[in-house]
């Protein structure tokens, strides 16, 4: 009941007047907004780059971009957008410092479907949430940063087509080859037939 | 591309909340007289609930409270440094206003003083406004030098 409130309450859209005293770099009301938004934000993160610990150092430059740009930020535009933007093209620099992955880079070819018929009830369990979420890791950077966006942050498609500056089309486009690129690795079990 | 192969394509939307309502109608009206579609249709739909229903991890402990102190301090370094382009603003304004009343300082005594040291007066004159002009030019790359090396290293951060 408690997690329910507290997702509810990281949802929630930051209101008007916090985002505008955030806009003249009140400290409160980006203290307010770095509270609000940081377990998704790091969850975001951490998915794109695969490493807490760059995740954590970019959470913390996201927030000093925040401070440096957010007097440029249009208020009639999703705050949760702009904000994984920032946090997006930060995360993308760091991936290309790195150079062992590329988010336009689709990847290798997804690997054969696992034989797996029971892969729904291993989901139910903590040990097949793990399943979930390696299978998720795998994919593609464009893929798996799109997924995430919609299920773990709860954005709209016009949100995400914001957030990766890619014309609606292309989201969907994405969206769909990633959940058939994570079915496949999941492989052909997932079906809610079978659960109790 | 038949219908039965359109609607498929859009199934993973479907689950994921993403078509728009012609669409949806679509595939409402197609999963409600094919039944392989329909069971396609649970399992996509059973793939998403399973990715939305996920444990979400959260942000370690502190991470908030050291980004809070960083954001603090940032917000400290900004307010100093409008304050000292400020005060570097204040400066040059001064030092402009210090030049007027030097010119007219010496427009009262040019009927003499060109003459004791054969300057010409006119001569007199354009010097002083070259010199007031490259002090002014100075002080402006001065103010252009020491702002960009503080957006330096307000950028590194």
């Amino acid at each position: 009941m408690i997690s329910a409130a507290i997702m509810e309450w990281e949802r929630a859209p930051a209101v008007d007047d916090e985002l505008d005293r955030a806009r003249r770099r009140d400290p409160d009301a980006l203290t307010a907004l770095l509270m609000r938004y940081q377990h998704r934000l790091y969850r975001y993160l951490v998915r794109m780059v695969h490493d807490p610990a760059a995740a954590e150092d970019l959470f913390q430059q996201t927030w000093l971009r925040v401070i440096e740009k957010i007097g440029r930020y249009d208020p009639r535009r999703s705050f949760e957008a702009w904000l994984f933007t920032v946090a997006r093209n930060l995360a993308i620099d760091h991936l290309r410092r790195q150079r062992t992955e590329s988010l336009d880079d689709p990847g290798s070819p997804a690997r054969p479907p696992v034989s797996n018929p029971d892969a729904l009830e291993r989901c139910l369990a903590d040990e097949q949430v793990r399943t979930l979420q390696a299978a998720l890791a795998e994919l593609p950077g464009v893929y798996r940063e799109t997924v995430s966006l919609r299920f773990e942050q709860d954005l709209k498609l016009e949100e995400i087509a914001e957030v990766v500056e890619a014309p609606l089309s292309t989201v969907k486009s994405r969206l769909r080859r990633g959940l058939e690129a994570l079915r496949q690795k999941l492989g052909a079990g997932f079906d809610r037939e079978d659960r109790p | 591309m038949n219908e039965h192969l359109e609607v498929k394509e859009l199934l993973p939307l479907a689950a994921s909340g993403a078509l728009d309502a012609s669409e949806r109608r679509r595939v409402l009206q197609h999963l409600a007289e094919c039944a392989r579609c329909a069971a396609e249709e649970r399992q996509w739909g059973s793939l998403a609930s399973a990715l939305a229903g996920a444990p979400r991890s959260q942000a370690p402990a502190g991470l908030a409270e050291r980004t809070r102190a960083r954001m603090l301090a940032a917000l400290d370094e900004r307010t100093e440094r409008r304050w000292n382009n400020a005060v570097l603003a204040g400066l040059l304004l001064l030092g402009w206003s210090m030049g007027l009343p030097a010119l007219a300082l010496l427009r009262l005594v040019r009927g003499d003083l060109p003459a004791s040291l054969d300057i010409d007066a006119a001569g007199l004159l354009a010097w002083l406004a070259a010199s007031t002009v490259f002090a002014w030019i100075t002080a402006g790359v001065a103010v252009l030098l020491i702002g960009n090396r503080r957006e330096t290293v307000w950028r590194n951060l």
